[in-house]
């Protein structure tokens, strides 16, 4: 490797963007460059670390918005959107990632713009609507809803272009009044799994206990999360109570959407499990 | 790369390569063989350290994100040739059999106790679920936990 840069601000930052080729690497919380860089003996030209711009890390909630900087631990995430129930999902997902240990040093930005399939924050984010603040060499910014971030072009997973990196997430609360939102993942065990299915919901509900509307999105089944419409539809007018017929209606809304048989029968139980939440 | 940082409270300042990992620089550079290396891709937990009071994998943290930060090890708990009261419990609780796990599964109850002094059994388990043993079942381990809490004066 010839050059570590470290930048201390976002100054610094755009100035850093713009010295960086297809062969460099922009560090985050490392939990998952670390791997790859050793299993792939990647020698980058230059190797950016974000950790010291301490502006990525901040996490700003008032209640007409969120604004949690792409540097935020899964930690802190957690910690910053627990109880607090249009963005409980956001704590849900952050909550269940990996290990302590990894949730200390993954970050939300690093789960968003390495884009695996698997990820949890993404379809969270897709899920409250999300705008991506994105820092672009030599200092400019441009601003990307979640949705349009993921459809990346010429076999790329996301409109990240050479030399950009995510500066903060932010929701609008104002348009999430009255909503309340979960999130829950089927994986092999209950702590420190990967994802096979994450289920982001969100439902407002009338003075009555009835579903008025429902937002569903998905993860973990397709490249990127996708929003199930049919799931919506059932919901609202019900109320949010896992009964075995309601369960089993949502879960058919699964067909077709994946080849994995396991997944089309395991979702009406991560539905179930999505909706108990909703007690809380 | 010059890096200046904190192991147990003592400034330590060297030049290294910044793709070198906390794990390597503890054991090669400082000698504090304390810290395992297990799996090395943050899955077991044996290279748990703390990071400004957080538990984190030393094997996943690379020397371009140390610089000015506080690194705690299993070395630092040790205060004037008495062990610390978590060590004493491990020891008293037999909840060490091979060992190997044993320096991480401290730190990470360190950072739990640090946070929360009195933790139930359930955020005990949830605390050490990311750092795996293959010999001792976890039951002594969880108990040695609450013993330690108990004797630092939470009431668990």
């Amino acid at each position: 490797m010839n050059t570590c840069l470290i930048p201390r601000n976002l100054e610094e930052l755009g100035e850093a963007l713009g010295q960086l080729t297809g062969k460099s690497l922009i560090l985050a919380g490392g939990t998952d460059l670390v791997l790859q860089m050793r299993a792939k003996h990647l020698e980058p030209d230059v190797l950016l670390s974000l950790s010291d711009v301490s502006a990525l890390r901040d996490i700003i909630i008032t209640p007409e918005r969120a604004v949690i900087g792409a540097m935020a631990t899964m930690a802190r995430v957690k910690e910053a959107t627990d109880g607090l129930s249009d963005l409980q999902a956001l704590a849900d997902a952050a909550g269940g990632v990996g290990s302590p240990q990894i949730r200390n040093k993954g970050t939300i930005g690093g789960n968003v713009a390495n884009a695996s399939p698997a990820a949890d924050l993404p379809s969270v984010l897709w899920l409250l609507n999300a705008q991506v603040d994105i820092l672009c060499p030599g200092g400019l910014r441009r601003v990307l809803p979640i949705q349009q971030f993921f459809q990346g072009k010429d076999g790329r997973k996301t409109q990240l272009e050479l030399g950009e990196v995510i500066v903060s997430f932010t929701i609008d609360r104002t348009a999430l009044q009255g909503w309340r939102s979960a999130f829950h993942k089927l994986g092999h065990r209950s702590q420190v799994t990967i994802s096979r299915i994450g289920m982001a919901i969100a439902l407002r509900l009338n003075s009555e206990g009835i579903i008025e509307d429902a937002r569903v999105v998905a993860g973990a089944i397709k490249p990127i999360p996708f929003q199930l419409p049919a799931a919506e539809d059932i919901l609202r007018g019900k109320r949010p109570e896992p009964t075995p017929g309601l369960c089993i209606a949502l879960g058919e809304t699964f067909k077709g959407n994946t080849r994995r048989v396991y997944k089309e029968n395991a979702a009406k139980g991560v539905f179930e499990d999505t909706l108990k939440l909703f007690a809380r | 790369m010059r890096l200046n940082f904190f192991v147990n409270g003592e400034p330590v300042s060297l030049d290294t390569d910044p793709q070198r990992r906390l794990l390597d620089i503890l054991r090669e550079d400082l000698g504090l063989t304390g810290t395992k290396e297990g799996c090395s891709e943050g899955e077991c937990g044996a290279c748990t350290v703390l990071m400004d009071g957080e538990a984190v994998h030393s094997c996943l943290t690379l020397a371009a994100q140390l610089n000015g930060r506080h690194v705690e090890t299993i070395e630092g708990l040790e205060k004037s040739g008495e062990l610390d009261i978590l060590q004493r419990a491990f020891v008293e609780e037999i909840a060490v059999q091979c060992g190997f796990c044993t320096p991480g599964m401290i730190m990470s109850a360190k950072a739990l106790l640090l946070k929360n002094p009195n933790p139930t059994p359930e955020e005990i388990r949830t605390a050490l679920s990311g750092n795996i043993c293959r010999c001792s079942g976890y039951v002594q381990i969880v108990n040695a936990v609450s013993r330690a809490a108990r004797e630092m004066g939470g009431e668990a």
